[in-house]
């Protein structure tokens, strides 16, 4: 079986994230997420519509996309939303505004997108990054640690 | 330097001139050494600590020798009987006949060890991490509400999962998930800690059972009692059991005092040698 019969003809069946957005957003302003969607290999589709929040058009993609993943940018780039199918309930997973929307921000976007659908661990920038273990050499002072065991038992007794 | 253990083990190593960060696996050798401890340290603690409380401090006892009088006290036990300390830093064997004749033996490698050898094969190059792996059952975070236990097992939840944990290994422990860092799939790392906690303990437990066993013959010592931290391990028993069972060897988990589990015998072991020799 071929690539081209694999996936259903109608473009409404192809696997893909879609991407809700709003009339009045320059596409140049998207192009980073789709950026984002492409470096992880995932295929992406943009409808566009006349009016809508960033959370709303988010979540009705995610609805309908056959992998799940909805993404919604709102009009004049004011907030961008990203959403999964199971969170219908819940709220979007990503909501971004204002000065989180620079190019990086929404590269990153279009990449978590793509690795929620891929189930992979997500990318979160800087931050996150296992807390230093204290340097064990500050502790091989004999009269410091003789300090601390002295005080840990005071503590028990 | 009284005893030394060497494993062999694995390291990630970078690949010079690579340019994706390919890394390709090195051997390395883990070593723990046991040293000689002198008793001027442990005398000056004595000293301080009762200066502190004003109670009389003393230093005393054989920690092996203390081991065998507090995992005694499990309901049940008695001589002849052997016992198998594992702690953090040394693993401990000692043998009490009938005759009340006793052997004991501490050899290096133990707790602490396992952990070094987790986080070097996994080049996660963070000791709680590889505290964390060795300890505590882990776990594939599969989707926003749903995650896999290594023994294949689901779980759901009914709020979704922290986006921090989606895709990622995680440690199940007491205060909750923990997520891990490393890009190695699950199975890979629950191999490495299996490997790890083999190569260290049941390598030392056979080690130091066989030294302290009758005639050096461990199918000699009939039954086998564990104490220590790592005794409350979820898997070591467990490994250390299998592998005594091939020698005919019954092995159980102390319960100190009928209450403590495999945990305070040393200190109860003092206690009790203390009161029994009446000791000022």
């Amino acid at each position: 079986m071929d690539r081209e019969t694999l996936f259903s003809t109608s473009s409404g069946d192809r696997p893909a994230v879609w991407i809700g957005v709003s009339r009045s957003v320059p596409r140049e302003w998207m192009e980073p997420v789709l950026w984002g969607l492409e470096e992880e290999g995932v295929p992406a589709e943009i409808r566009e519509y006349a009016e809508g929040s960033a959370e709303e058009l988010a979540r009705r993609e995610a609805q309908r996309s056959p992998l799940e993943v909805g993404i919604g940018v709102e009009g004049r780039g004011k907030g961008i939303a990203l959403y999964h199918r199971d969170l219908i309930r819940f709220g979007p997973l990503f909501f971004f505004e204002g000065s989180e929307l620079d190019p990086g921000g929404l590269r990153r976007l279009g990449k978590n997108a793509a690795r929620l659908v891929k189930r992979q661990p997500l990318d979160f920038g800087e931050e996150c990054s296992a807390p230093d273990v204290p340097a064990a050499g500050g502790e091989r002072d004999p009269e410091r640690v003789m300090k601390r065991i002295i005080a840990e038992i005071l503590n028990h007794i | 330097m009284r005893d030394i253990l060497a494993v062999d083990t694995l390291r990630p190593q970078k690949v010079l001139g690579g340019l994706a960060g390919e890394y390709a696996m090195g051997n390395a050798v883990g070593l723990a050494a046991m040293v000689e401890t002198h008793r001027l340290p442990m005398q000056r603690l004595a000293t301080k600590l009762q200066d502190e409380i004003g109670v009389p401090v003393s230093v005393g006892g054989v920690e092996a020798d203390m081991a065998v009088l507090g995992a005694l006290t499990t309901p049940g036990t008695s001589v002849p009987l052997a016992v198998l300390d594992l702690g953090g830093g040394s693993t401990d064997a000692s043998f009490l006949g009938e005759k009340g004749d006793t052997r004991s033996i501490h050899l290096a490698g133990a707790g602490d060890m396992v952990t070094l050898l987790i986080d070097t094969e996994l080049g996660l190059e963070n000791r709680e991490a590889a505290e964390q792996i060795k300890r505590c059952p882990l776990a594939k975070v599969e989707t926003l509400f749903n995650v896999r236990h290594e023994d294949g097992s689901v779980r759901f939840y009914e709020e979704p999962l922290d986006p921090r944990f989606f895709g990622r290994v995680v440690a199940l422990s007491e205060e909750g998930l923990v997520p891990l860092e490393t890009d190695a799939p699950l199975d890979r790392i629950v191999d490495v800690r299996r490997r790890a906690k083999s190569k260290v303990f049941v390598q030392n437990a056979l080690r130091a059972l066989s030294a302290v066993a009758p005639a050096g013959n461990i199918r000699l010592i009939g039954f086998v009692v564990l104490v220590g931290g790592s005794a409350l391990d979820f898997e070591i028993p467990r490994m250390i059991s299998d592998a005594l069972t091939e020698r005919g060897v019954v092995t159980g988990r102390a319960n100190v005092r009928g209450s403590e589990g495999p945990r305070n015998a040393v200190a109860t072991g003092l206690v009790l040698s203390h009161t029994r020799n009446g000791e000022a």
